[in-house]
């Protein structure tokens, strides 16, 4: 005795309809431009807001003295470990412009300074700590020409010795030594919605 | 299958396939077919709103921040070597230097699959011309020191810097003192031109034969006691035949503001105290370029008029059919000057002793400046950096770099010059 | 017709049941058919491209000097925020006669091009001032300046209404340092400045 056939049978069929219409709803719903925070736009603004920063401070020649702003032994004088500034931005115009950009919007700026140890090595040297970037996050970078007479400042802004002088990243042995460069430096902003 | 039979619903015997799931399935694929298609349509929409031109931008930004960067490398190593001694005490240091940079900078945009390398072409050997005291005067230093016409420095192309700050009070007066007293009605005179034969002036020659002056000088009783005044005399006029009056060759003159007793005259800009000045742009638009010398002139006179000069007074005065007016002015000039003495019968003459007497002589300017040249100027007329006024320094004029850039979809490859930072204009 | 072949009971109604619920289901897919290209319809998509591109192309040397990305300068600011003023776009990095011209868009869209600086400390209705050319020809903002000639915000259109939905695109541009009036470049402070292009 055979049930309901048909019933099963179109009982099916819907199931079958539906859950392909579910399918090609979910693929499609949400498009690249889709007003969402992770939209591409979104991303097109937060990379263009960086290198927009990075390229004010170079040409108000104020990201040199903001990266030579250095303990002798290679920290930043901020409140997080290894010296990082974590809860405000970096004293002096570089700050001012990162805070004029990125202050207030729900913005978050992680910094960090990349330079050569060897011919084929780097290190990096964190600036900025504000948490670990999102998986949405994007990166600006700018190279930046670190001589060996440029001077280096302390907390206050004094100048407290020269980066040949007191080599806080500890390179004068293994590169450039034979010429006036020190070193030359990638600063690197990465910026993401909190 | 289900034995599922409508002959007694229709009144056939037909047996029925399961044809609703069929048709579901069909509508199910069509469906899928259509996530498939806009699928494409968003995988579009993704590509092509990524940062679009990416490329070919960074390679741009990355070619202005090479040319920055080596300027850089330029301005370091001529402050740091400051020397007055051979090019290579310079050029050594900054070619080690560069090389440096652009191994790192290769290595650098390695690390991100680009492909940048600068390389140094050829360097050319300039000279940082300079006096920093203003009270002194413009004669020469170095072995001749003292001489009062002088040139600074030979076959130049293009001076960067070209900039003189002058103490006004130091410049000739036009329009009153010992002046008045040789020329009867100073607003009156003929012959204005006479007097810059005693004024300090830049002369610049070129390798045609050309020679372009500049006349810097004031004027507080006719002109403005606050103004600074610069005449040029471009190449093919005579100063000594203009037929004007002193104060329409004030009128003709640049002016410019004095502040705290001094101000400034930027050839190679082309302004007079910060205001414009269109003459002055004759330099960069006619002489840059073109080889060149730049001499300073009467940076002291001794207040003697030569013959040559006279002459032609006279016979200016004569050709205007003024000459006995000058005759007579000469006459109670050389009178009051020379109680004691009869006439000498010649004009001219009296004319020379009488210029002589009122004392025109003296320094004819005093102030700072600073010529960046790209030769290696006049070494016999200079001192060494560190010793007193006026130096000489021995720079990178400017470098000729060849810049080669590959990235994801860009490729460039660039051959610039690029000057040391006091060398731009 | 005899019922000794029918071994099934109320075939009828399990037919009727079935196509029944076949059909709700068939209807209610139709219905949502049309959200499936709702996102690629909706006009707003486009106002983000074009938003970004007419920000990409006047903050990387459109508003100055070509060469200089990143950086604007004076005669092409209030040549391109003064209309009447057109003659002075030379060397700048847009010809054309109207804003629209300039940017290069359609009557379809409208553009709003504005020029702030921003002031972190102050409170939020005071964050941002927009710029403007002063009577001396330097750049200035209305927070620090009492005599601004040319303003720098510029639409092609009547501002949104209240039921528009307004894309905002933002970058950061620094301006010359010979005509900045409301920062020291001399003294190491910067003149950056946040351009907003909104299109709707």
């Amino acid at each position: 005795m055979r049930g309901q056939a048909y019933t099963l049978e179109s009982v099916i069929a819907a199931l079958l309809i539906l859950s392909a219409l579910v399918f090609a709803l979910q693929v499609t719903t949400v498009t690249p431009l889709s007003a969402s925070t992770s939209s591409q736009h979104i991303e097109n603004q937060q990379r263009s807001a960086a290198s927009g920063a990075l390229t004010a401070a170079t040409e108000a020649e104020a990201l040199k003295p903001a990266v030579s702003q250095i303990s002798s032994n290679g920290t930043y004088y901020g409140e997080g470990l290894d010296g990082a500034y974590v809860s405000d931005y970096p004293p002096g115009e570089f700050g001012d412009i990162l805070d004029r950009t990125f202050g207030g919007r729900g913005l978050a700026v992680d910094i960090k300074i990349s330079y050569q140890t060897g011919d084929t090595s780097w290190q990096r040297l964190q600036m900025v700590q504000r948490g670990s970037p999102s998986d949405n996050a994007v990166t600006a970078s700018k190279q930046l020409t670190l001589y060996d007479s440029d001077p280096i400042y302390d907390k206050n802004g004094d100048k407290h010795g020269t980066w040949n002088g007191t080599d806080p990243l500890e390179v004068n042995d293994q590169v450039n030594q034979n010429s006036d460069v020190y070193n030359v430096v990638t600063v690197e902003v990465t910026v993401w919605r909190m | 299958m289900a034995d599922v039979n409508v002959a007694g619903l229709l009144g056939e015997d037909r047996t029925r396939g399961q044809l609703i799931l069929i048709t579901a399935l069909l509508l199910a694929v069509l469906f899928v077919g259509l996530a498939l298609v806009l699928n494409s349509a968003i995988y579009v929409e993704n590509v092509s709103t990524r940062d679009s031109g990416d490329d070919s931008r960074e390679v741009l930004d990355q070619r202005a921040m090479f040319a920055g960067d080596l300027q850089n490398t330029i301005d370091n190593a001529n402050a740091v070597t400051n020397t007055s001694g051979s090019y290579d005490e310079v050029e050594d240091p900054f070619k080690r230097a560069a090389a440096n940079w652009s191994s790192s900078v290769e290595r650098d945009n390695a690390k991100t699959g680009g492909i940048a390398s600068v390389r140094v072409d050829s360097t050319t050997e300039g000279a940082k011309l300079s006096q920093t005291n203003s009270t002194r005067n413009f004669t020469d230093g170095g072995v001749n020191s003292g001489n009062p016409d002088w040139t600074l420095a030979e076959n130049v192309t293009d001076a960067g810097t070209f900039q003189l700050e002058l103490q006004n009070q130091s410049l000739i007066d036009m329009s009153g003192g010992a002046v008045s007293n040789i020329l009867s009605d100073t607003d009156q005179v003929l012959l204005g031109g006479v007097l810059f034969h005693e004024t300090f002036h830049v002369e610049v020659e070129t390798a045609d034969g050309d020679v372009w002056r500049a006349y810097m000088f004031q004027a507080p009783d006719i002109g403005d006691e606050d103004e600074l005044y610069v005449y040029t005399e471009e190449p093919g006029e005579d100063i000594l035949t203009i037929d004007q009056t002193v104060s329409s060759l004030i009128g003709d003159s640049c002016a410019g503001d004095v502040e705290g007793g001094t101000a400034t005259v930027d050839i190679r800009n082309g302004t007079v105290g910060g205001s414009p000045c269109s003459d002055l742009s004759y330099y960069e638009d006619e002489i840059v370029g073109t080889e060149h010398n730049i001499s300073y002139r009467n940076a002291r006179t001794d207040g003697e008029l030569d013959e040559d000069a006279a002459e032609k007074i006279i016979d200016r005065y004569n050709s205007d059919g003024r000459l006995d007016e000058l005759e007579d002015g000469v006459e109670s000039l050389f009178n009051l000057l020379n109680p004691l003495l009869g006439l000498l019968g010649n004009t001219e003459d009296e004319l020379i002793d009488v210029w002589d007497d009122v004392g025109l002589g003296g320094d004819r300017a005093s102030g700072t400046y600073e010529v960046v040249v790209d030769s290696s100027g006049e070494r016999d007329n200079f001192n060494d950096v560190g010793n007193s006024d006026p130096t000489a320094q021995t720079v990178v004029y400017s470098a000729e770099i060849v810049t080669t850039q590959r990235s994801g979809s860009a490729s460039l490859t660039t051959e610039t010059e690029v000057r040391w930072s006091e060398a731009e204009p | 017709m005899t019922m000794t072949d029918r071994t099934r009971a109320q075939t009828t109604l399990d037919f009727a049941i079935a196509m029944g619920i076949f059909l709700l289901a068939v209807s209610f897919v139709f219905t949502f058919i049309p959200s499936l290209t709702a996102p690629f319809v909706d006009g707003t998509q486009e106002q983000s491209v074009v938003s970004d591109r007419v920000a990409n192309h006047l903050a990387e040397g459109g508003l100055g000097d070509v060469n200089e990305p990143g950086v604007v300068a004076e005669p092409c600011l209030s040549a391109f925020f003064n209309e009447s003023n057109v003659s002075a776009s030379d060397g700048c990095g847009f010809t054309g006669n109207n804003t629209g011209e300039h940017l290069g868009i359609s009557d379809r869209s409208d553009v709003e091009v504005e020029l702030v600086r921003v002031y972190p400390g102050n409170p939020a209705t005071d964050r941002e001032s927009t710029l403007c050319l002063t009577d001396s020809g330097t750049v200035s903002d209305y927070n620090q300046s009492s005599d601004c000639d040319v303003s720098y915000n510029q639409s092609t259109a009547a501002p949104p209404s209240e039921g528009d939905s307004v894309t905002v695109s933002r970058r950061t541009v620094t301006v010359a340092s010979e005509d900045c009036a409301f920062a020291d470049p001399s003294n190491g402070e910067a003149c950056d400045v946040t351009m907003y292009v909104r299109v709707w």
